[in-house]
């Protein structure tokens, strides 16, 4: 899996590209992601890596930074 | 027996939790004694009828019936979807989950009261859950019968949330706390015990009954029509606060005491810089239960099959669908459906504004516009449970 | 991690328990003379509702308390309590009445004070808007009720049993009542005589005395902060001091004509605030409602019957409603008779003294608002409580 292109779609979501840099930011926290952002970020998995991420699975403690949902994608991929 | 009502359930539960607390100092566990306590305070609440000292058998039939239904649709489904996962059987599980919540909701109009129990609809709320995440994949493993059950009908929590998660219960439920963390539990418990007092048996009674009973139209002339209408929309909004934060507190504290830590309900919500930050504080286990299984499934499912193009669109016919099933989920009366209607707006509104704010930067952030948005929010909100107190219409 | 410690909470505990037992002769003591002297007039809910003022205050010589509802605390020269001390007369008086304080709140009253009620005259001012159709509603009994003396009531031994039993069956037609599962089972066992619920009365009977322990010494507590709080009783001697009836009565119209700027006898002050702005919508106000029908005929029943029962001697005084306000609210005239006659009679066939003062009803002065008597009005009053008091010593 393309780390930075995972980095990217979730740049694009939070049309910010503070994520870019800071890879540790809660993005809920930050204002950044909210349910609607989720969504999004949901779809774009779906579609531009081909891996399915259900709703309840996407929980706001674990998919909170750019490095952790990188890390709970490659779990689940 | 209404929970939380009277001096006499206070009592009963100290007593039946002496034992939970002595075993928890010792460290040791007390999961099998409080299954048991769960049994006897349920029969306590459901079956036993205040009005004349005997067992409420419609009641206690009703609520049997009910969890064994639902224990069955969940069991049912967890096996299927086991090999199998079509949509039509998912739709179907969810649909027989609401079923009889919808009857109650919808009979008394049809002058049918066939049954009906305190809390139906916060069980509803767990069961519904457990088979949307058995959709997604989240419950890879057994789910023991006892514990389903235990979750389903957790009695602190069992007349009105708040509403757990089963991942987050689980945990709790299989983990002893050591001496040290069973501490923590009972101080955090007993605290959130003491805030229910202050709020519920204090403040929102103060105000019920010193303040509200006079509202709106029986001031004897201290205030004109407006102005009782005014005080009425700002007193009850508290009150409403405090009741139900009160009630909250205590479930929180008497689940804590139990070794389950019950997330929370209210998070200061009368701070709130705007309408979504407000659902983000108050009632929280339920709007947030909304969030996650009637909008972000709306909004997915709506996105993922490219009906709509505009995404916002999709969002916003989400938000109404989200506000609408909650004010018909607090009666099917009209102004239930109005205040639905109106908090929709609220945040459609607002998201268009934020979305706005984002690329003009009209709105700056500082103190004295967070301390005006504060301002701005609070009387919206409390102009929603005007709406909602049916003194409106 | 906080630093858990449950010290406050023991702390809490003890504190608590301190309160609850400290000693009610040592807080009888803390009590002053001052206080009860100025808790005659204080018009202090706190005192209605309690036990200890009260019996304080009976237990002084020549007391001749006055039982009545709103008009009590519509103060000036010609008032009993400012009357009876500018003429030294041979008694003394203390006021018992606000809105809403109709015949079953002073019941409950009269049977707590029996000890204390026996061979005393009382003063009784019966108003004719008692008697509406629907009698005693739920909003004006709530904030008038005792919980103190209503509990005393199920223990009360000393009072015959029929009127007890009266007094707690129509007690239990409201909410108030009926929402305290302990009293309402109480006020149950007792009335089928101990057969319905035989333990769970016996159980509800223990609590209750536990309640009304604490009842009582919440009423010792209360007591400490009355008569701290003097009202401005309007008094001048001047007016009633030394002087004759007739002499009194010109003083009262005298009194009365600069305050007054219409012609139906209601204050200024209250006439152009309540009464003008409204002039259009009051006419006819009245045209459907009577006074002769009512269930607070059968509550002032058993008002009669609990004196007989404690042995106080009572004198009833037989309000009359503002004629010429009546009149233009078409209240008419033959519907006013009627209420008179009916409450002429009903008075006289309780053998006990009574004042009918409907003759007056007409006269200017005589009320200072709608329904409540002032100015000639309370001279009418001074001299029916002297001659009651000197009558038959």
């Amino acid at each position: 899996m393309d780390k930075e292109k995972v980095i990217q779609i979730i740049a694009d979501v939070c049309e910010d590209d503070v994520v870019l840099e800071e890879r540790d930011l809660d993005l809920f926290q930050e204002g950044l992601l909210d349910s609607f952002g989720t969504i999004n970020l949901l779809v774009a998995f779906e579609d531009e890596l081909g891996i399915n991420v259900p709703i309840t699975v996407f929980n706001r403690e674990e998919w909170n930074t750019p490095n952790n949902i990188v890390m709970q994608l490659e779990e689940l991929a | 027996m209404i929970p939380y009502s009277d001096f006499l359930f206070f009592l009963i539960t100290a007593i039946a939790l002496l034992p939970t607390i002595i075993l928890g100092f010792l460290g040791k566990s007390s999961r099998k004694y409080n299954l048991f306590i769960t049994v006897v305070m349920l029969a306590l609440i459901f079956g036993l009828d205040m009005g004349n000292y005997t067992i409420n058998w419609k009641a206690t039939i009703s609520i049997l019936l009910f969890t064994l239904f639902q224990v069955l649709l969940i069991k049912g489904y967890h096996s299927y979807r086991k090999n199998k996962n079509h949509t039509a059987v998912f739709v179907i599980g969810v649909l027989l989950a609401i079923l009889p919540l919808v009857l109650v909701k919808v009979l008394p109009f049809f002058n049918l009261h066939i049954f009906g129990f305190l809390g139906i609809s916060y069980i509803t709320f767990r069961a519904v859950q457990m088979i949307m995440e058995t959709r997604d994949g989240m419950m890879k493993k057994d789910i023991p019968i006892t514990e389903l059950v235990y979750f389903l009908l957790f009695f602190p929590t069992v007349s009105s949330g708040p509403i757990d998660r089963w991942k987050r219960f689980d945990r709790d439920f299989k983990k002893v706390p050591t001496k040290e963390e069973y501490r923590e539990l009972v101080y955090k418990g007993i605290n959130k015990i003491f805030l229910g007092f202050l709020y519920k048996f204090i403040l929102a009674f103060l105000l019920y009954n010193k303040i509200l009973v006079f509202l709106p139209d029986r001031t004897y002339g201290v205030l004109d029509s407006f102005g009782g209408h005014l005080a009425y929309m700002y007193v009850y909004s508290l009150y409403l606060f405090f009741d139900f934060a009160g009630y909250s507190c205590f479930a929180i504290g008497v689940s804590y005491l139990m070794g389950i830590r019950t997330p929370k309900n209210f998070n200061l919500p009368f701070i709130s810089r705007n309408i979504k930050e407000f659902w983000e504080r108050w009632h929280m286990s339920l709007s947030f239960w909304f969030r996650d299984y009637v909008y972000m499934r709306f909004v997915f499912w709506m996105m993922k099959n490219r009906w709509i193009k505009n995404r916002y669109t999709v969002s916003y016919i989400g938000y109404f669908l989200l506000f609408l099933l909650m004010g018909a989920w607090h009666g099917l009366e009209l102004h239930y459906i109005v205040y639905g209607l109106y908090q929709a707006l609220l945040i459609i509104c607002f998201d268009v504004f934020e979305r706005w704010n984002k690329k003009k930067k009209f709105w700056k952030n500082n103190k004295w516009t967070h301390a005006i948005s504060v301002f701005i929010t609070f009387n919206f909100v409390c102009f929603g449970f005007y709406i909602f107190s049916g003194a409106l219409f | 991690m906080k630093k858990v410690t449950f010290v406050p909470l023991f702390v809490a505990v003890a504190l608590f328990l301190v309160f609850l037992f400290f000693p009610n002769k040592w807080l009888e003591k803390m009590i002053s003379d001052e206080q009860v002297d100025a808790a005659k007039t204080e018009m202090n809910p706190l005192v209605y509702q309690g036990k200890y003022m009260q019996s304080r205050m009976l237990q002084q010589d020549n007391m001749m308390p006055i039982l009545g509802s709103s008009e009590l605390v519509r103060f000036d020269p010609f008032h009993p309590y400012n009357y009876a001390k500018a003429t030294d007369a041979p008694y003394d008086t203390y006021l018992v009445g606000r809105g809403g304080m109709q015949s079953l709140v002073h019941f409950l009253n009269i049977v707590e004070q029996k000890k204390n009620l026996k061979d005393k005259k009382v003063v009784f001012i019966v108003s004719p808007q008692w008697f509406v159709k629907e009698g005693l509603d739920e909003f004006h009994f709530s904030p008038n009720y005792s919980m103190l003396q209503s509990y005393d009531l199920a223990f009360n031994k000393e009072i015959d049993s029929e009127i007890k039993k009266r007094g707690m069956k129509r007690l239990l037609t409201f909410d108030t009542v009926k929402r305290d599962t302990v009293l309402r089972t109480m006020y149950e066992y007792e009335l089928s005589n101990h057969k319905k619920y035989p333990i769970v009365g016996k159980i509800a009977m223990a609590v209750g005395s536990m309640t009304r322990s604490i009842q009582h010494k919440k009423d010792l507590y209360y007591s400490l902060f009355i008569g701290h709080n003097p009202r401005n009783l309007k008094a001048d001697d001047t007016l009633v001091k030394g002087l004759t009836f007739e002499q009194q009565l010109a003083n009262a119209e005298e009194f009365g004509k600069p305050r007054v700027n219409n012609e139906y006898s209601i204050k200024t002050s209250y006439y152009d605030k309540k009464v003008k702005p409204n002039l259009q919508e009051l006419k006819g106000y009245k045209k459907d409602e009577e006074y002769t029908n009512s269930p607070e005929y059968a509550d002032l029943k058993l008002v009669m019957d609990a004196f007989k029962d404690v042995g106080a001697k009572p004198m009833f005084v037989s309000i009359p409603m503002n004629g010429k306000w009546y009149d233009y609210a078409e209240f008419d005239k033959e519907r006013r008779d009627d209420y008179y006659a009916k409450m002429n009679k009903f008075l006289r066939e309780s053998g006990y003294a009574y004042v009918d003062m409907s003759q007056h009803e007409n006269e200017n002065y005589m009320f200072t608002d709608t329904l409540h008597i002032g100015w000639k009005g309370w001279v009418y009053m001074d001299h029916a409580m002297d001659d009651f008091w000197n009558h038959n010593r």
